[in-house]
């Protein structure tokens, strides 16, 4: 695992978890934020910046202030001033599959477009020449990326081609539906990550994504096979699966030992608003079947994840839309996030601060750019002093833009309240579990 | 009040971690090194809210 920074502005606090990476700076007295977090039986100290919680008797608690100094190492290294080492190609809106909750109405054969080589090579080259970093990213997503089959196999070619001529390394990934052939399957077993969007056992499946269990277990196999540990899985949560959560849990634990398995509930966004048939689930009732299944995940070894659990404290962001991603639509636009460039969506123009123009110049507008950095839990005033923010950082910008296209920068997500015990829970279970000696 | 004044009163404290519960969402970009290759799901260049 890489060490990560914390960018604040003139120096970078570091967290204390990862002092042993750092190089150079200076010790520097800081104050850290301590939040009470009331269960019936203590309280639970929360610091975020520290990356651990405390177990209070309610009369000690009293003593403790609201905040506590500490000597923490200040790094002079300068902020990373490009977000070019990495970018995603939108390779085309095509996909074999309809999905009752599509965020970008995908898969409508009249609307298709694909992502020109000249407009790739074109950001390849960039990346390449513009990032002072020792690796560069590819990662290939869609519509569904493997039906811009050429395309990606010829990027991929001229990605590493090039790389190796700049001595740089590459890695290479993609979020894929797995609706492909077998050839195909394992040609992206060599790439270095393979993200396969899966909702489950057959019958959950077969009714979320346009009947496709059969031929997209086969892919997950055949890449399992292959390259287990380049594979993870992606699902979404409906109204009608959410009970089944921990049963989804065991079919991939089972099936794909070791690999991270991804959970989202469903958001209804794109195609999703207008469908009938699947609805996000309650959020609390999601969350809940999430820890049900903590059970079932560690019988198995396995590691499940959900975006707003993120006890990290070094985040300044819920994700890269916040100024961060590099992603390259289909038709050379430059936007921070995958979800806000179907065409579908009021706030769509927010996220965008570039284009690659006709002679293949890559232009980004850096007062758009830097616009973006507003997505960020310090412009939240209800996050300001909650115990939870340091992990939900304010939730997905793009839901919230879909809720509100105006405001969403600056308002708290429509789930806080359920986000909040979700946590809460959390950092209880943490502190139990230690206390029964179990970790 | 210090944190060694803290951790007098209420030990050293526990790490948030909880066995096969990854909270370590790669977040590449804020990596001056560039992209990590986690294969983990990842906030920053392969949304994680895809679907």
């Amino acid at each position: 695992m890489c060490p990560r920074w914390v960018n604040k502005g003139e120096g970078v606090l570091l967290p204390l978890v990862i002092y042993s990476y750092s190089k150079g700076g200076e010790m520097k007295e800081v104050k850290l934020r301590v939040f009470k977090i009331p269960t019936d039986n203590y309280l639970i100290i929360n610091i975020p910046a520290l990356n651990k919680v405390y177990k209070a008797d309610f009369k000690v608690a009293k003593e403790i202030p609201k905040f506590i100094t500490v000597q923490s190492l200040t790094d002079n290294k300068n902020k990373r001033n490009d977000n070019l080492s990495h970018c995603t190609f939108l390779v085309t809106n095509k996909c074999n599959l309809q999905c009752a909750y599509c965020y970008g109405d995908y898969g409508v054969p009249a609307s298709t477009k694909v992502l020109s080589f000249r407009i790739a090579k074109a950001v390849i080259d960039y990346i390449v020449s513009h990032s002072e970093s020792e690796s560069i990213g590819v990662h290939f997503f869609g519509g569904e990326p493997t039906l811009a089959w050429d395309l990606i196999v010829k990027l991929v070619d001229y990605t590493r081609n090039l790389a190796s001529l700049n001595n740089k390394k590459v890695i290479l990934g993609i979020t894929t539906n797995g609706y492909c052939d077998a050839n195909q399957s394992q040609w992206l077993a060599n790439l270095d990550n393979i993200l396969l969007s899966f909702d489950g056992p057959k019958i959950i499946q077969d009714a979320q994504r346009s009947q496709s269990f059969d031929k997209v277990f086969e892919t997950a196999r055949l890449i399992y096979s292959l390259a287990p540990h380049k594979l993870s899985f992606r699902s979404t949560i409906s109204d009608k699966s959410v009970n089944y959560l921990p049963q989804i849990v065991e079919f991939f634990s089972k099936n794909f030992p070791g690999c991270i398995q991804h959970y989202e509930p469903l958001f209804e966004m794109g195609r999703g608003q207008d469908n009938s048939l699947l609805h996000s689930p309650d959020p609390d009732l999601f969350f809940e079947k999430f820890i049900e299944a903590f059970a079932i995940a560690s019988q198995y070894n396995s590691k499940i994840q959900t975006s707003v659990l993120r006890l990290k404290p070094y985040s300044e962001s819920f994700c890269g839309a916040a100024g961060r991603n590099f992603v390259v639509t289909w038709n050379g636009e430059i936007t921070s996030c995958v979800r806000m460039s179907s065409g579908l969506n009021e706030a769509e123009p927010f996220f965008h601060y570039g284009y690659v123009d006709g002679e293949g110049r890559v232009i980004i507008d850096n007062n758009k750019k830097k616009k973006l950095e507003l997505l960020n839990s310090k412009n939240i005033q209800e996050c300001q002093n909650c115990y939870a923010e340091f992990s939900c950082k304010g939730d997905c910008p793009a839901n919230k833009a879909v809720i509100d296209p105006l405001n969403f920068w600056r308002n708290k997500s429509w789930r806080c309240k359920s986000i909040r015990k979700f946590i809460k829970r959390i950092l209880e279970l943490i502190v139990e579990k230690q206390y029964e000696g179990l970790f | 009040m210090t944190l060694n004044q803290l951790e007098a009163l209420l030990g050293t404290g526990i790490p948030l971690q909880l066995q096969n519960v990854s909270f370590d969402r790669c977040e590449c970009s804020d990596n001056p090194d560039g992209c990590c290759g986690d294969p983990d799901s990842c906030g920053d260049c392969t949304c994680a809210l895809d679907g």
